[in-house]
């Protein structure tokens, strides 16, 4: 169903599959740097990405999450709580999560969302509700998690959440501003796609990482992070954390 | 004859849709008309996803059509589609209807020979049990033109 909307994106805006192997390679690096992915010693090339099998086109292997094990946990309490725990607590800014009116039902809204929304994620909406809660713009956000459980959809995800303009994924990620030390690092422990796929909960528990300075692919000074829920699914959900410094 | 061999791959008709299937079995591909706000939707549903009416009509889908977007699965999901890979998904779009899509395969394309904006001339699959699937045909494949 995914692979549907991305085939009408490249079509529509000119995504190449190099743009969805720039995601995949980008995680990838990440994960080296992340002794807990799965995927930590695994090197993923350019070449062994276009020699991987294709799955549903344009998805390979590569662009898909994987199949692991794993689990998560957060601890959510109040502020004054927080202040007596023996971790640095980190700040719930703002968090929604709700289905869009015009998205229809089922995953992908069974293809039937207007025109103007069959080439997203479906999350713009949720995002403006989400930005508006936190008194932030997408400027304030130093580091990203997204939900990535196919790489394309993060190319979606990066215009949903107004970091570019409708289309203007491709040209975002081809500049390097996904990668660590980039404009905007996103999924830095690795990700759905390097990491482990535990459901994105993951990203949830990497975005608490970068706002303690724990990460192993630290974004200096983070103070803000994004983490998205699922795309192209309704209802999602988002949420905003601060460092609470 | 079937775009894929295994004929477990049938529709279970339920309340919302054994209309839709019956039209289907008499040949008749047909979408939602909501009797109060007049929007057209599909799949079918009991109530109208724009204003809530529970007054549910029927019209004939617009012969026109085109393809909006495609897929060539390369993966089976589930053993009864080894056999068919790579098989295509195709998301139909009607011109004349923009508010209705429909998901179907492309029977007799090859992977090279499917693009967006082809148009598409509809077929009916018999797959027994009394079930007709829609089911289409590139219009300017020379074989069936």
């Amino acid at each position: 169903m995914i692979s549907l909307v991305l085939q009408r994106y490249a079509w529509q805006y000119g995504m190449e599959a190099g743009d969805m192997a720039e995601i995949a390679l980008a995680l990838r690096d990440n994960a080296s740097r992340n002794p807990r992915a799965v995927m930590h010693d695994r090197l993923l090339t350019l070449e062994t990405y276009f020699a991987s099998r294709m799955i549903a086109e344009p998805l390979r292997l590569y662009d898909c999450c994987m199949e692991s094990d794993g689990a998560c946990a957060v601890l959510v309490t109040s502020a004054e709580r927080a202040r007596d725990l023996a971790c640095r607590p980190v700040q719930v800014l703002a968090a929604t999560g709700y289905g869009e009116a015009d998205w229809g039902v089922g995953p992908m809204g069974s293809h039937n969302m207007p025109l103007g929304r069959y080439t997203t994620g479906g999350q713009s909406e949720l995002a403006r509700e989400l930005y508006a809660l936190a008194g932030l713009s997408p400027a304030d956000v130093d580091v990203a998690q997204f939900y990535d459980h196919f790489t394309g959809m993060v190319l979606l995800a990066l215009e949903d959440f107004g970091f570019c303009k409708i289309g203007e994924a491709p040209d975002f990620v081809r500049a390097g501003n996904i990668r660590w030390g980039g404009k905007l690092p996103i999924n830095t422990a690795g990700g759905c796609l390097s990491e482990a796929y535990v459901h994105g909960l993951n990203n949830l528990v990497e975005g608490v990482r970068q706002l303690r300075g724990e990460s192993t692919s630290q974004v200096p000074n983070a103070r803000v992070c994004l983490v998205t829920g699922g795309s192209a699914i309704s209802p999602s959900s988002a949420a905003l954390l601060g460092s609470g410094a | 004859m079937s775009y894929f061999e295994d004929r477990d791959l049938a529709p279970d008709p339920n309340d919302d849709d054994e209309a839709y299937w019956a039209n289907c079995a008499q040949r008749r591909l047909t979408f939602q008309q909501c009797g109060a706000c007049k929007t057209v939707t599909h799949p079918p549903i009991s109530v109208c996803p724009h204003c809530q009416s529970l007054d549910r009509g029927w019209i004939e889908a617009p012969t026109e059509a085109t393809v909006f977007s495609f897929t060539w699965i390369h993966s089976a999901a589930h053993d009864s589609v080894t056999r068919s890979l790579p098989y295509n998904v195709v998301v139909v779009e009607f011109p004349s209807l923009p508010s209705v899509r429909l998901i179907s395969n492309v029977v007799d394309a090859e992977p090279t020979s499917l693009h967006i904006g082809d148009a598409l001339t509809m077929v009916w699959e018999d797959i027994g049990g009394g079930i007709l699937l829609p089911r289409f045909r590139l219009a300017a494949d020379s074989k069936w033109s």
